[in-house]
């Protein structure tokens, strides 16, 4: 399994690759929209995680932009936020329990993963 | 008057509730950082009970994390707290630069979205006023600065006291308007300017707020 995570906080996301690759996954960081768009034209994923609140693109619309690139790629949000609006928002487009606030138990993380991939 | 102040404590909780969003926001980054790092840790652990060695460096490091991110947790709570302290008193003294630097610290959310960077400076010029207003106005001038600027842009803001006025200056180095239209100042910017007593001018590339050091 493939994932590729997008989020601002650089210790975070850099933290939880480091744990899911001890887990077996492949799994890629970046903490931008941009470097998300260059990544996915040069490696394939399977799976997006996707932060809603990161700086120039809110992680809805960036996930409609790598959906178009990448139409196979499913998509988890992952949420500091937690405003009603996010989740109304978010939930419509990836489903409500592909929608997890922070901070997640990476084994609740690996099973929504691991749901997702096989469904 | 009645009305006026209804209006003024709106926009007041109305600030007071987005600065509360962004401080949650970012406690749950910390928080968020704080439990993947101590789950590495855990995850170490296990590798360890299985002979597995782990290199000293990779503990430091996710050590060295986790305090880092208490001393960020801390920070912002340092920095909500004084700002919720500045309603204990309808009037209150304090120094001027440093409310404005507390209110750029608890903007920083907004403005890191947009990736635009402001400098502050210690300046010596003291204040008596309502302090929540005032950091009500110069938050909502902050929030109208992100939105009309591009991205990555630095505004340097400095204090000065010049006799009985304080001066607040947005300057930025490429001389871009700061004003978006005629909409800015908007009803609530121009209510809380009001009972500040407080004048705006803005050409290109500055923004001058002006109001009394002792609001009587």
């Amino acid at each position: 399994m493939r994932v590729l995570l997008v989020d601002d906080e650089e210790e975070l996301v850099s933290t939880l690759a480091e744990r899911l690759t001890m887990r077996g996954l492949t799994a890629a960081w970046v903490t931008g929209y941009r470097a998300a768009l260059d990544i996915v034209e040069k490696e394939p994923f399977d799976i997006a995680l996707l932060d809603v609140r990161l700086p120039e693109m809110n992680g809805l619309e960036l996930k409609r932009l790598l959906a178009a690139r990448c139409p196979e790629m499913k998509f988890i949000f992952l949420t500091g936020h937690g405003s009603e609006e996010d989740f109304k928002a978010c939930s419509a487009e990836s489903g409500k329990e592909y929608y997890l606030i922070k901070p997640v138990q990476i084994e609740v993380l690996m099973a929504k993963l691991n749901e997702i991939f096989q469904g | 008057m009645e009305q006026a102040h209804n209006t003024l404590d709106a926009v007041c909780l109305q600030v007071f509730g987005k600065i509360s969003a962004s401080v949650s926001h970012d406690l749950k980054n910390v928080l968020a950082i704080i439990n993947e790092s101590a789950g590495l840790l855990d995850d170490f652990a296990l590798l360890a009970a299985k002979g597995v060695e782990i290199p000293a460096d990779r503990l430091n490091i996710t050590t060295a994390r986790i305090l880092r991110q208490v001393k960020r947790g801390d920070t912002i709570l340092r920095n909500m707290n004084r700002f919720a302290h500045t309603t204990d008193a309808p009037v209150l003294q304090s120094n001027a630069a440093e409310i404005v630097a507390l209110v750029v610290d608890l903007a920083a959310r907004q403005s890191a979205m947009k990736e635009v960077t402001f400098t502050t400076a210690p300046a010596a010029g003291m204040i008596r006023t309502c302090l929540v207003y005032f950091e009500a106005c110069i938050y909502l001038l902050l929030r109208q600065i992100i939105e009309v600027l591009p991205a990555k842009e630095t505004v340097a803001i400095s204090v000065t006291q010049e006799e009985n006025t304080i001066l607040i200056r947005f300057a930025n180095g490429n001389g871009l308007p700061m004003i978006a239209d005629q909409t800015f100042p908007g009803e609530q910017e121009k209510a809380l300017m009001a009972w500040l007593k407080a004048e705006m001018s803005a050409g290109p590339g500055a923004l001058v707020l002006r109001l009394p050091a002792d609001i009587g």
